[in-house]
């Protein structure tokens, strides 16, 4: 897999931030608001899926009526948060569930990112494509002839 | 009159069947007629073996000629009298649907710009009826290529911003083709068909009006044991020389074509694999598709699936329509001979593919005879050939063997081999009306339906007729060799593979066409020298032949060239309406092909992915729809990382083999890993 040098803490939550549009004091206000929160260990990769693990948590509270699975949610809210610039409109507030606009959910729903409806699954069977067999033509054949002469 | 209770279509099955008796009644008299008259024209002198063959291949290829001719026939009656397709219940215009309907696209390493500006454009002129929010549209994509990949996600973001907002659009990749197009739409059946009611289904260059589209459901809905409706598809917007040949015969023979056809099928007809509407209950009930047994290119997964479709979902008690009355379907025509032939490689494996399918139990005659129409259009080729071999080889056989005029037993007389020579040539005159005659009987009709305002006039028309005859006779025989060996290819067990089609205007290069016309030029050029000195009385009857054949390599850069299109399009050639004046849905399409063009990326493939946050997010969102990921070899996987790793450290190119893209592509904890990695980097 591709690693991560190893850098200090807050380079890791700012690198993760900075990939979610926030910049300047915006994302100074973001990291230093989720280190006083949480505590991580100095291990890069930990510290990414420790992030994630918040995210999902959040996802779980405020968007348990998306049916999608843990990743794609994830990167559902993501793809969602960058195009509404969330980093600007709502901040970190957004990102660990604290926040004021209560219609914040309904902006991320509203972009309709679903890529495929909820399956309505059917089957199709493979149908018959055969020759008729040989001897089966010539009874058939018989069979017609012996009928007309009746 | 009361008909039938299991009658599927409304109409007295007594007149379907005089329909059928007339257009194969006259095809079989006229072909009886002049093989009849063949017979008496073959030397007198020629081998008891020779002269069966030479009957043999001239019933073939005379019938061939003779169905063709009769079906145009009733089929320009049919336009000139105005009258409907019958049998099928007419919608109103105005009729409110009250049925779900998925419009399918499915995509092979198509340019994405291109695909997804013809879905807005129809997207668009659906919303424009006011019935858009029973359509849904969705990208099936069986692409391959990476970076196609990942731009088709890009393209699907925007273009989803662009759609109106009452249709959705949905965007789906399958991580394993199996079987190809066919299979690509049984998955979307299997996973999402039930719930719709109907399905239209595109191919990557299909423009289809949303009135087409609605009046299509209209139809379906009111015609509760209709499978299939097929909107015959207009060629459009060829640029190069052979494309608008193309086009222009299209416009104005097509319509007696396909109105003949129509005549004769009536509910039976057959589906063309795009540009048509189906019943999703009825496809999903009848036409699952076996594996072929034994191996391609005759067994295995069944190409040309369209025919087969249609006979399945015949043989399950539905209608099958063809109606030329649906304007407004549209579809590209391949810029070059050399993507012309292409393309017939692949039809041509599948249609031969058919012989295993035309003689299944249960399938409804007129199904057979559509399989039969479709082998015969490739097998006419070699047919052909042969016949002209056999020919040659008569006549250069006269040449080294004079005949005999005094044969072992004393006689009076010398024996006089007997040529009816007024015979063959008047055979010879009747075979070219039958195959040129349609031709301006198509532009009867095209004329009194067009004043030629926008078409450069009614003159403009009929030089294009004459000049598009003189072009037929040159590349006929081309095509009569391209045909020919892939039949030959086939036949030796040589699989066609799958590549995607060349729909851009780049013209023909010397070399390509060298290397593909090299033995057509020198088997032309061969011929007319033997035939010069040891049968020169063939000569000038060859000419047409053999001159196709010698400048094969020229005359195929020339047709290829997009200047030499305009040059014959400022001069009045092989004008149509929709060229003057572009229909809507096509200036549409043109318009968000420009808008989509501008949102292309900068980056591709995984550089996109690993670079851009929105595409990064996008990406992993999308990668579980497509299923599991394949299996790649441990050696490709740790290569891969490695060049990531030197990208991300050190700002290496990745110079990424396709199958190491592909796997980082469906590793999404490497991708969002190196993508916040980028940002450490700063």
């Amino acid at each position: 897999m591709a690693a991560i040098r190893v850098q200090s803490l807050d380079d890791i939550v700012s690198a993760y931030f900075k990939s979610l549009g926030f910049s300047g004091k915006n994302l100074e206000k973001a990291v230093a608001a989720l280190l006083t929160k949480h505590r991580f260990e100095i291990e890069t990769d930990d510290v990414i899926a420790a992030l994630e693990e918040i995210l999902q948590k959040n996802l779980d509270e405020n968007f348990a009526d998306v049916d999608l699975p843990d990743m794609s949610k994830r990167a559902w809210f993501k793809t969602a948060f960058l195009l509404l610039d969330g980093a600007e409109k709502w901040g970190v507030g957004a990102f660990t569930g604290e926040i004021a606009d209560k219609d914040y959910a309904g902006q991320i729903k509203g972009l309709n990112l679903c890529q495929v409806p909820g399956y309505k699954v059917s089957h199709m069977a493979p149908q018959k494509i055969e020759p008729p067999h040989p001897l089966k033509v010539f009874s058939r054949i018989f069979r017609g002839f012996y009928r007309n002469k009746k | 009159m009361v008909l039938p209770k299991d009658n599927l279509i409304n109409l007295n099955p007594a007149r379907v069947r005089n329909r059928r008796i007339k257009v194969f009644g006259l095809m079989l008299l006229s072909t009886l007629l002049a093989t009849l008259k063949w017979i008496s024209s073959i030397p007198t002198d020629s081998a008891l073996p020779t002269k069966i063959l030479m009957i043999v291949l001239f019933v073939l290829t005379f019938a061939w000629i003779a169905l063709f001719f009769w079906s145009s026939v009733f089929g320009f009656f049919e336009l000139w009298k105005r009258r409907k397709v019958p049998g099928i219940d007419w919608a109103e215009d105005e009729r409110r649907l009250g049925s779900k309907i998925a419009v399918l696209m499915p995509v092979y390493n198509e340019s994405s710009a291109e695909v997804y500006a013809n879905l807005l454009a129809m997207a668009e002129s659906l919303s424009q009826t006011g019935q858009g929010k029973n359509f849904d549209i969705f990208v099936l994509s069986d692409t391959t290529d990476p970076k196609v990949w990942v731009e088709e996600e890009k393209m699907w973001l925007e273009a989803k911003r662009k759609m109106p907002a009452e249709i959705d659009l949905y965007y789906r990749r399958r991580a394993k083709n199996t079987a190809r197009k066919s299979g690509n739409i049984e998955d979307f059946c299997n996973k999402w068909g039930a719930e719709y009611d109907f399905m239209i289904v595109l191919d990557a260059d299909s423009l289809l009006n949303g009135s087409t589209m609605v009046k299509m459901a209209q139809l379906m809905e009111v015609n509760p044991r209709t499978g299939i409706i097929q909107a015959p598809p207009m060629c459009l917007d060829g640029h190069s020389l052979f494309a608008r040949i193309q086009q222009f015969a299209g416009k104005v023979y097509g319509p007696i074509v396909s109105a003949g056809l129509a005549y004769w099928q009536v509910g039976d007809s057959n589906y063309w694999g795009h540009n048509a509407i189906i019943r999703v209950r009825a496809f999903i009930e009848c036409c699952g598709l076996p594996v072929l047994k034994g191996k391609a290119p005759f067994g295995g997964h069944i190409l040309s699936h369209d025919f087969v479709e249609a006979a399945l979902i015949r043989r399950g008690g539905w209608a099958a329509w063809l109606l030329p009355e649906l304007k407004g379907s549209y579809e590209g025509c391949p810029p070059t001979m050399i993507d012309f032939a292409t393309r017939d490689r692949r039809w041509c494996q599948g249609n031969l593919q058919h012989i295993k399918v035309l003689i299944s139990k249960g399938l409804h005659p007129v199904s057979r005879i559509h399989f039969t129409i479709g082998i015969m259009s490739y097998l006419s080729s070699p047919i052909w050939l042969s016949f002209l071999l056999v020919g040659m080889a008569i006549a250069l056989g006269r040449n080294f063997f004079p005949p005999v005029y005094f044969e072992e037993a004393r006689t009076l007389f010398p024996v006089w081999p007997i040529f009816d020579k007024i015979g063959t040539i008047s055979l010879f005159v009747i075979s070219m009306f039958m195959l040129i005659f349609p031709k301006f009987l198509g532009l009867a009709v095209y004329l009194r339906n067009n004043d030629g305002a926008h078409s450069g006039g009614r003159f403009a028309a009929l030089k294009s007729v004459l000049l598009e005859i003189v072009m037929s006779v040159l590349t006929a025989p081309i095509m009569m060799m391209f045909q020919s060996k892939f039949v030959f290819d086939i036949l030796s067990g040589s699989d066609a593979g799958w590549s995607a089609q060349n729909r851009g205007d780049r013209g023909t290069s010397l070399r390509e066409a060298w290397v593909r016309h090299k033995w057509h030029a020198g088997l032309g050029i061969a011929a007319t020298v033997v035939i010069w000195f040891y049968a020169h009385a063939l000569f000038w009857w060859m000419l047409p032949i053999t001159l196709g054949l010698m400048f094969s390599v020229p005359l195929s850069m020339f047709l290829s060239r997009v200047r030499v299109g305009q040059f014959f399009r400022r001069h009045g050639y092989f004008i149509i309406p929709e060229e003057n004046e572009p229909p809507l849905i096509l200036r549409r399409a043109r318009y968000f092909e420009t808008l989509m063009k501008e949102a292309a990326p900068q980056y591709k493939g995984v550089e996109l992915v690993v670079k851009d946050s929105v595409m990064n997010a996008l990406h992993l969102m999308m990668l579980e729809v497509n299923g599991p990921a394949p299996e790649f070899d441990a050696e490709v996987a740790d290569s891969a990382q490695i060049k990531l790793e030197n990208y991300l450290t050190f700002g290496k190119e990745m110079d990424l083999s396709r199958n190491e893209e592909l796997m980082l592509l469906y590793s999404p904890e490497i991708l969002k890993t190196a993508h916040i990695s980028m940002f450490l980097q700063d």
